[in-house]
């Protein structure tokens, strides 16, 4: 009797639990929402934009399923990169590892390497998969076997700023149009040509010529220029790289940064060339698209002196002479961690949610990132989805979504000494070519004449020893 | 007369008081809880809790606001040396602090390091430092002010090498050319007067000091903004706490303070330590006016949006220093005191708050949850000890109560009952006794009554209890009665003494000479059944008896028959004859007017000796009979002896009826003719005597005697005459006879 009355509760129970379990195929639940945490590097607009649509999820989306999203902005990539590494090596004083952040491919890599990195293949159905830009999905596809560990959410390439208001002046005394700015070796002659024009017109003054031109992301310089010029820098197959340093190509990179920073025609003192726009530094740089809602409108030459300028938005020039168009990839992804069900199911819902079409649109016009999906990337789609499109975002939108149409997009591929790799790229020429303009600043200063005082950095030696100098130091990283 | 126990079903017996203990349990159960006043200490728990976690954070919260932020004593000393020593060197002018000039930036680019590194240290969200020397009346206030205000969107992470982390909100072109330092989008190269003048973090410290009369330290006119603000052409909003800078000589020159951006400070008051789900939120308040109204500084909620929080209007309740009450009732919140100045300080009315606060709803929530759960389990309680106490009394009471109908059943039907098994061992060993002591009962009972069944003698019988309304009748009792059809098991003792008489009543009697009654049952045929009745009464019992006496009474009433009759004539005997006709003079109404005749048959003795006494009966039967067919049938006819006979004429209304009757008589007697043995034919002959009633005498004998004389007298004249008595002969004869006369 008891045996019986047992089976019976038992069967009853376990009736309970399926059907209790049935009909709810998610892990979330409305009444428990789980809470997601995640680590972006954004700031300003882009901060802003994010923090408006996590938002807008919260008390749309997440309220109906159960989630409830909290963005955290870590400052700068480098920052986000270094705050992952610590949270997922369980460093001590490190915060809890987050459910998403941003990363680029080398921050993914090293934390999938931890296996720490959810594959979000699982998650996703070939359909939406297929939605998206195809090298933005491989980004994440680091065993190449498919599989998915970055989401594609912001990306962006790299565009030509050129403050209008003030080559204007100088188009119209020298003569220059925009053919002069469409490949790196006319930019480094307009330069130089800008730089005369500008000492000129104090003639009391010498040596008082201004820069034209200035760069972000020296690595960018390097990589994506070694591509163009036809050699991949950092070759990485199954997460190993083999270094192809290749010296000529690396001269004319050097001829085409280093010679021009030295002699003044390039600059770079604030953090963002964007900061040097802003002082009246240069009138022109390359930097990352996504940059563009930093853009000033006006330029203060001094505490008091300030004018309003108008900027336009070129594609990039390039290194000629070689086979292909090459474009950077950049922007990162964003990686869902390991968790606990609800949490990954909840964080994919966010992600989906967060790069549908129109909300792609929306952000990316406030942030100044590019759509990731095929469809957004028509600037027809854009013109039609009602968002703003006005203004300098409105410009990055045209020339940005040309290049990633136009160009064949380019980002290394993740390998283990990734971003320790990239630094030396970053600063290796950058650093070398601001300490030695001092020099020659001061030397101007005592008197010397700009050939004179740049003679020994323009020489044969001085890139060499360079050379060698950067050589070794990738070696090391080279596996 | 006993008491009649209550009477109660044994489901009553068992449900009332399973269902009262079950009462008692609820009520127990409730009492204990409501008077253990559970509910009260579950609210003042989670209300204590409350007030815990905000005590704890309060303190680090103050720890980091006194301890921390607003130690601004080192750098300022740190700047003012510095600005003395330029000051002193010539480097710098006091009239340089109110513009950008060279100085000015040259002083600022030399102190950003300094600013960047207690930014970092503190783990501040941002840092500023605005020259002054202008007084801020409205006429002589400038437009804009040199400064420098740095921000860390992520204090605290480890800070950047390459001060990556950083951005700069204000300062001059220069500073910002020279440092490898991002700017703002709304970065501008000096503080306009929205940003600064018009701020309480500018003016608010350098007014107290400025216009102050008593020379305290920079420290003392620390300021912490009870408002967020915004700088302009950006959207976060921050608090601050700034110091004014003070010169040894007392020259008020500037403010220095450190930023917390509202998001920072949220994530430093993580309202999901105050209850789970983030139903708590803390708030960071201010009380201003010296009342219990609290100006709201910041919320760290996400779920109660800003919208809702200007609709709230906190404020420190009366009753409870350390509690917090909304102006609609829907919030509870715990307080902690934020002493964030020095007293006396100029600004210590603004008195800090860190509160601690959610919905009732939420913070009771748990104590609500233990009540719907004890209510869900009261009612189940209830509900299942009210069907589980049902469903026992009658599962056990049912069985109980089958026995007890089949008892009632049996009782009417006076069988035997079947009494079903209930299952209960000692209930279906009683019944099993009962069952057997009424076998027991009926074995006895049928014993005797099978032994009787043995007898001759056919018996019936009943008993009546006293105030029983049943009545025990013998089967036979009825059929002995002659009447058969009668269901004795559901007569009652009334129905059963009603027709009990009827019966009896409808039945003749025999009386017999010892005085005992027979009734008479006609069974048809001619036959009867003679019964004896006798009852008892014992105490309470009544019992009767009926005997079939039948075969008795035909044997007495033969004998009794034998003894009054004459077996020869079949007419009454000496002794029946003096029976019946002494009975008859019992009622003269009866005899009215009567004859005795004697007759004494003639020639009897020479017949018996010519022809034998064979032929003699048959003489003396045929005189019988001639007198017996030839009187009326209400005369009574005896043959008292050998030859003489008596017959008692009675109930005529005149001696001249009687004198027909004996001429009827006389010439039948006459007519008789007897064939002789030898063929000769004889008659009959008797002499007779007659005595007249009442005229003679009322009494048999005297008239026996009288009527025998008169025979006698017919005797001795001529045989086979009838003669009356004669009153007067008799006397002489007497006389004669007296006296000494002797004829015979």
């Amino acid at each position: 009797m008891l045996r019986r009355t047992s089976k019976i509760l038992v069967g009853a129970g376990a009736l309970g639990i399926v059907l209790g379990g049935c009909g709810n195929n998610s892990p979330l639940d409305a009444k428990n929402p789980v809470s997601i945490d995640i680590w972006t590097y954004y700031n300003g607009d882009q901060l802003t934009a994010f923090d408006a649509l996590v938002e807008e999820f919260n008390e749309t989306v997440g309220k109906e399923k159960g989630i409830v999203v909290k963005g955290y902005s870590q400052g700068s990539v480098n920052d986000l990169e270094s705050n992952v590494l610590a949270a997922v090596q369980g460093e001590v004083g490190a915060d809890e590892v987050p459910n998403i952040f941003a990363a680029y491919a080398d921050t993914a890599y090293a934390v999938d390497q931890m296996g720490q990195v959810v594959d979000l293949k699982e998650y996703l159905n070939k359909e939406e998969i297929d939605a998206y830009i195809d090298s933005y999905i491989k980004e994440g596809d680091f065993a190449g076997t498919g599989e998915i560990k970055i989401f594609p959410t912001a990306k962006s390439t790299e565009i030509f700023v050129l403050n209008k208001t003030d080559w204007d002046k100088f188009a119209a005394a020298e003569g220059a149009d925009y053919t002069d700015l469409a490949d790196m070796e006319s930019l480094v002659k307009t330069a130089q040509r800008y730089y005369e024009w500008t000492d000129a017109q104090t003639p009391d003054i010498p040596n008082d010529g201004r820069a034209l031109f200035g760069r972000d992301a020296m690595a960018n310089y390097m990589l994506i220029g070694s591509m163009q010029l036809g050699t991949e820098l950092f070759q990485v197959t199954d997460g190993k790289m083999t270094l192809h340093f290749d010296k000529e190509t690396v001269r004319k990179l050097w001829d085409s940064y280093y010679i021009p920073f030295v002699k003044g025609y390039y600059a770079a003192t604030g953090r963002f060339r964007s900061d040097d726009i802003k002082t009246g530094n240069i009138i022109a740089f390359i930097g990352s698209s996504s940059g563009v809602s930093f853009l000033p409108e006006s330029v203060n030459i001094s505490d008091t002196q300030s004018y309003p300028i108008e900027i336009e938005i070129l594609p990039c020039p390039q290194f000629l002479g070689g086979e292909s168009k090459y474009a950077v990839q950049q922007g990162a992804g964003m990686v869902v961690t390991k968790g606990t069900e609800a949490e990954i199911y909840a964080s994919v819902e966010f992600l989906k949610w967060f790069t549908a079409d129109t909300r792609n649109i929306q952000f990316s016009v406030n942030s100044g990132y590019l759509p990731v999906t095929k469809t957004a990337n028509d600037k027809n789609v854009i013109a039609d989805s009602g968002v703003q499109t006005s203004g300098n975002i409105g410009k990055m939108l045209s020339v940005g979504v040309d290049t990633v149409n136009g160009n064949k997009m380019y980002t290394t591929k993740a390998f283990q000494t990734g971003t320790k790799a990239r630094n030396i790229l970053e600063y290796a020429m950058s650093d070398r070519a601001a300490a030695d303009r001092e020099i020659v600043v001061s030397r101007l200063a005592s008197g010397m004449q700009l050939e004179e005082a740049c003679a020994d950095f323009v020489s044969e030696e001085n890139f060499n020893a360079w050379y060698e100098e950067t050589l070794a130091k990738l070696q090391a990283f080279e596996n | 007369m006993t008491k009649r126990k209550k009477d109660r079903t044994i489901f009553r017996v068992m449900v009332l008081p399973l269902l009262s203990i079950l009462a008692v349990e609820l009520c127990v159960l409730v009492g204990s809880l409501l008077f253990g006043g559970v509910i009260t200490k579950l609210n003042q728990n989670a209300q204590d809790m409350l007030a815990q976690q905000v005590e704890n954070r309060g303190n680090y919260l103050l720890n980091d606001m006194i301890g921390n932020w607003s130690n601004l004593n080192i750098i300022a000393e740190h700047i003012n040396e510095k600005i003395q020593d330029k000051l002193n060197h010539g480097k710098l002018k006091k009239e340089d602090f109110n513009e950008n000039n060279e100085n000015c930036v040259e002083l600022l680019k030399e102190l950003r390091p300094d600013l960047i590194e207690v930014m970092y240290n503190k783990q501040v969200s941002g840092i500023f430092l605005i020259l002054n020397t202008h007084s801020l009346e409205p006429e002589s206030a400038p437009e804009t002010l040199p400064g420098i205000y740095l921000r860390d969107l992520d204090p605290t992470s480890t800070p950047s090498q390459r001060n990556e982390d950083i951005l700069t909100e204000r300062a001059p072109v220069e500073v910002v050319r020279a440092g490898r330092i991002a700017t703002d989008t709304s970065w501008q190269p000096a503080f306009s007067k929205a940003d600064s003048v018009e701020q309480p973090f500018f003016y608010k410290p350098f007014q107290a000091a400025y216009t102050s009369k008593k020379r305290l330290e920079a420290k003392d006119y620390g300021y912490w903004t009870t408002k967020p603000y915004c700088l302009s052409g950006d959207t976060r909003r921050a608090i601050s706490y700034s110091i004014p800078l003070i010169l040894t000589d007392g020259t008020v020159y500037g403010v220095l303070g450190i930023e917390l951006l509202e998001d920072y400070m949220q994530s430093l008051l993580p309202c999901s330590e105050l209850m789970e789900l983030d139903r708590g939120s803390y708030l960071l308040a201010v009380s201003q006016k010296g009342d219990n109204a609290l100006a709201p500084v910041l919320l760290s909620s996400e779920l109660i949006t800003n919208k809702a929080l200007e609709e709230l209007q906190f404020q420190i309740a009366s009753q409870n220093p350390s509690a917090v009450r909304d102006s609609k009732g829907e919030y509870y919140g715990a307080l902690k005191p934020l002493v964030v100045y020095s007293n006396n300080a100029p600004f210590d009315t603004d008195k800090w708050y860190l509160a601690g606060i959610s919905t009732k709803d939420n913070l009771f929530a748990f104590s609500r949850q233990m009540q719907r759960i004890l209510l869900f389990s009261f009612v189940i309680t209830f509900v299942i000890g009210l069907i589980g106490s049902l469903l026992v009394s009658y599962r056990l009471s049912k069985p109980i109560q089958l026995l007890s109908n089949e008892v009632e059943k049996a009782k009417k039907s006076n069988e035997m009952p079947i009494l079903p098994d209930t299952g209960i061992r000692e209930i279906d060993q009683f019944s099993d006794a009962i069952v057997r002591l009424g076998h027991e009962v009926i074995d006895s009972s049928t014993r005797f009554l099978r032994i009787m069944d043995m007898a001759s003698v056919d018996l019936g019988g009943y008993e009546i209890k006293e105030g029983s309304d049943s009545v025990f009748v013998t089967d036979n009792y009825f059929p002995l009665l002659g009447v058969e059809n009668i269901d004795i098991d559901s007569m009652t003792a009334e129905e059963f003494k009603r027709k009990h008489q009827e019966i009896l009543n409808n039945l003749d009697r025999t009386i017999s000479e010892d005085g005992s009654v027979a009734y008479q049952v006609p069974l048809g045929q001619g036959r009867i059944r003679y019964l004896r009745f006798e009852n008892v009464k014992e105490g309470s019992r009544h019992v009767g008896l009926v005997e079939d006496v039948t075969a008795s009474t035909l044997e007495r009433m033969r004998v009794e028959r034998e003894r009054d009759c004459d077996g020869l004539t079949k007419l009454y005997a000496r002794r029946g004859f003096r029976k019946v006709a002494d009975e008859l003079f019992l009622y003269p109404e009866k005899m009215k007017i009567a004859g005795l005749l004697m007759i004494d048959l003639d020639n009897l003795k020479t017949t018996n000796d010519r022809f034998g006494h064979k032929f003699g009966d048959i003489y003396i039967q045929t005189a019988g009979k001639c007198f017996m067919d030839n009187t009326p049938d209400n005369t009574v006819c005896a043959r008292i002896s050998g030859d003489e006979f008596l017959v008692l004429f009675y109930g005529f209304n005149s001696q001249d009826e009687i004198r027909e009757k004996l001429r009827i008589l006389y010439d039948a007697i006459h007519k008789v003719e007897f064939v002789l043995p030898d063929g000769s034919n004889m008659g009959l002959s008797a002499s007779g005597g007659v005595a007249w009633y009442p005229a003679d005498s009322t009494d048999l004998s005297v008239l026996m005697k009288y009527s025998d004389f008169a025979m006698y007298q017919v005797k001795r004249s001529k045989k086979g005459a009838l003669k009356e008595f004669d009153a007067a002969a008799y006397q002489v004869e007497m006389e004669q006879y007296l006296q000494g006369g002797k004829e015979h």
